[in-house]
């Protein structure tokens, strides 16, 4: 536990670093693609009429900004370090070359790591009747730890609610009045040696890790409007070799998921199906992929182009019924694993079942039909919201990750590290006993 | 149709990506203290530089200071060379060619001169090549000494020489080298490399060499113990050297009352006999033509 807290801590620590020296860089290592923005952070949000307080992303400016296709990451891991290494100096060379200045900090995104979530709770009984912020440490240390598992770092430790006494749902109890303090602290675990690894291949890259932010959650940030996470909404992130699901209840994410399947997924299948390459395959898909069949499908031929070299008699074409022939079943795989994984969290119990889809794997036509279809609710296809300055073209579905990293970056949510130990390391406590028995005595 | 000119196709550099060096150089030239340092101070000090360069006693002032520095480091005692070792010689060659190198040490390694000390070693006659390397703070001194291959006499002197008829040392007496042939005459030393052939030919008639006689400057006569002497032809005198080996292995020729063996003329082998035995050749020869007439 307590190293989880140090290392965390120290992360944090690096980032407030960073967002002081002015400059931070995000990279979203994902399967299909690798991205990266340089953030330049000001103090001061911008101001004007009818300019209101923008969650804090009016401070983050997008001054480089690079996308790479990814290599050395499968289903959402580093794969090949050297190869992932190289993809991630790309990225992070073209965008400093954009941004003409140097960045040593970086927050990356983890979308594999099969990241598991858990609702904690735990409950303090307050000595002198003022919630201080102490007291919110400690109610935070006095959740009980679930098993973990061997070797399964706490990638998030979000403290979602407080009660006091009988009232739910308080933000921030600081300064309340009142006698038990409960919370509740949603955690998410990942795999270590994918943390590892991720924290490798940036090292390798002479960049400092100034943080780990879930994929999933991080396309949820840029997804989502502010009414879906206050009510309720699941986000899901479609990317190449994970799909990733974040559930938000009053602006916190209460679950995450990831499933290891995504759109390389479909390109392989089409490739299998039709019997071509892979790159030809990702590109029929891209142009004309599609869920639903119509009668005009069968009379619309597509060239496969072959590929073997015989260019005489390898002109194969298929029709795009027979693509979406193809198409549709994965996606509908994919569909019904996310709907398993909603259902195992309780998402019918929400007050409000919104789903976002983002990521590429949303853009193909006719996803939000077949998704409402399986996910029996109201479905849209969310675009990240703008950052400043960030490109067009790195501003569709497929970059909510990225866009969702430089939110975080802007404004992070509080972690359960980020409030001081209560009293949990040695010297503090005797420190504050001997500061009480002074008081008491003299 | 396929083009029948072929052009290069545009270079596509597919998944490209920087090298770590190019990256980390990249990264350091966006680093603002290494940029200011290029654009502004390098320049300011490249030019106060050239300006404190026009004024002579700045410029003198700096090379005295290069020249003390370089000397400081040059005469430091890691570099000294103070010892020195002299292998592959006899004792005598050894002190001779220590005692010439001893006298450029102890100095710096900068400041030794290996190829003038490689000279000065070579100089010695005895010395056919050396080897000069310092390590460790010592010179070490490879010698490899000329092997003397005859006694060579010249008017009243003995002189030792090598087979290409280098001088090798003096020798006293005869008896001190009793393994070395004998050369005898003017100009034997530079035909050493044919007497030596001549003595390889001798074979079986070794044991009676006892010199070799340089004639007129061209051709070689070999005396043997009983005072015989072989003359040999100018050219091709060892496969003459040969014939009169075999001649006495056949013949006990030198065993005979013969005093010449003359080869001179490969085609015709001539003897000189002393003598009592040429009157009994010409005697045996008068009694076989009478006997002829005879009949």
């Amino acid at each position: 536990m307590s190293d989880i807290y140090a290392r965390q801590r120290q992360m944090r620590a690096v980032r407030r670093a960073a967002l002081q020296r002015g400059y931070v860089a995000i990279l979203d290592v994902g399967s299909s693609k690798i991205g990266c923005f340089v953030l330049r952070v000001d103090d001061a949000e911008p101001v004007g009429a009818g300019v209101g307080r923008m969650a804090g992303h009016g401070r983050v400016r997008v001054i480089g900004a690079a996308a790479t296709r990814s290599r050395g990451v499968r289903l959402g891991e580093i794969a090949g370090m050297t190869e992932a290494e190289r993809a991630i100096r790309t990225v992070v060379q073209s965008a400093q070359k954009m941004a003409g200045v140097r960045v040593d900090h970086v927050i990356a995104s983890l979308s594999g790591g099969a990241p598991r979530s858990y609702g904690l709770s735990g409950e303090h009984v307050i000595e002198d009747g003022t919630v201080e912020e102490g007291d919110v440490a400690a109610v935070l240390s006095a959740c009980e730890m679930p098993p973990l598992g061997e070797d399964r770092p706490v990638l998030h430790a979000h403290p979602v609610n407080f009660a006091l006494d009988h009232r739910s749902g308080l933000a921030d109890p600081r300064g309340q009045v009142g006698r038990r303090l409960t919370c509740d602290l949603h955690l998410v675990s990942a795999e270590g040696a994918a943390l590892r690894n991720l924290a490798s291949v940036v090292k390798r890259c002479d960049l400092e890790l100034a943080g780990v932010v879930s994929a999933g959650y991080a396309a949820g940030l840029a997804a989502l409007v502010e009414d879906e996470k206050e009510l309720g909404a699941a986000c899901v992130d479609m990317g190449g070799g994970a799909t990733g699901i974040s559930v938000f209840l009053r602006k916190h994410m209460i679950h995450a998921d990831s499933i290891p399947l995504g759109g390389r997924h479909v390109t392989r299948d089409i490739s299998q199906g039709l019997q071509i390459a892979e790159e030809r395959a990702e590109r029929i898909k891209c142009l004309q992929g599609g869920l639903q069949a119509t009668g005009k499908d069968d009379r619309e031929p597509i060239a496969l182009g072959g590929g073997t070299g015989d260019w005489d008699r390898d002109s194969r074409q298929a029709t795009r019924a027979e693509l979406i022939g193809i198409v549709r079943p994965r996606v509908e795989e994919i569909l019904e694993e996310v709907r398993a994984a909603l259902d195992a969290a309780g998402f019918d119990h929400l007050p409000n079942q919104q789903v976002v889809l983002t990521g590429g794997g949303s853009e193909i036509p006719g996803m939000t039909t077949l998704a409402a279809r399986v996910l029996g609710t109201q479905v849209r296809q969310g675009r990240p919201m703008r950052v400043r300055g960030a490109p067009e073209t790195l501003s569709g579905p497929s970059f909510a990750a990225l866009t969702g990293l430089g939110l975080f970056a802007a404004e992070p949510q509080d972690e359960w590290w980020d409030f001081e130990a209560a009293a949990t390391t040695f010297p503090a406590r005797s420190l504050r006993r001997a500061i009480q028995w002074m008081r008491s005595n003299w | 149709m396929r083009p029948l000119i072929r052009r290069a196709a545009p270079a596509v550099r597919r998944d490209y990506a920087p090298s770590r060096l190019a990256y980390r150089a990249q990264r350091l030239w966006l680093t603002p203290l290494v940029r200011r340092a290029a654009l502004r101070w390098a320049p300011a000090a490249a030019l106060a530089a050239l300006v404190g360069w026009g004024v002579a006693a700045n410029r003198e002032a700096a090379l005295a200071w290069a020249a003390e520095t370089r000397h400081a480091f040059e005469t430091r005692p890691e570099f000294i060379v103070s010892g020195l070792t002299v292998t592959g010689a006899s004792a005598d060659t050894a002190s001779a060619v220590a005692e010439v190198l001893g006298g450029a040490l102890p100095a710096s390694s900068f400041h030794l001169d290996l190829p003038a000390l490689r000279e000065a070693a070579t100089a010695f006659d005895a010395v056919a090549d050396a080897e000069l390397s310092v390590s460790g703070g010592r010179l070490r001194v490879a010698l490899s000494e000329r092997v003397p291959a005859f006694v060579w006499r010249t008017g009243e002197r003995l002189v030792l020489i090598d087979p290409e008829g280098r001088r090798v040392a003096d020798a006293d007496r005869r008896a001190d080298h009793p393994g070395l042939p004998l050369l005898v005459g003017q100009g034997a030393s530079s035909a050493a490399s044919s007497a030596l052939d001549v003595v390889h030919a001798a074979g079986p008639l070794l044991p009676e060499l006892r010199a070799l006689v340089r004639v007129g400057h061209r051709r070689w006569d070999a005396v043997l113990s009983g005072g015989q002497r072989v003359m040999l032809p100018p050219a091709g005198p060892a496969a003459a050297m040969e014939v009169a080996a075999r001649l006495h292995a056949r013949e006990r020729l030198f065993e005979r009352a013969v005093t010449h063996l003359d080869l001179r003329d490969p085609a015709r082998p001539l003897i000189r006999l002393l003598e009592p035995a040429r009157a009994q050749v010409a005697a045996a020869r008068a009694l076989t033509l009478a006997a002829g007439d005879r009949e």
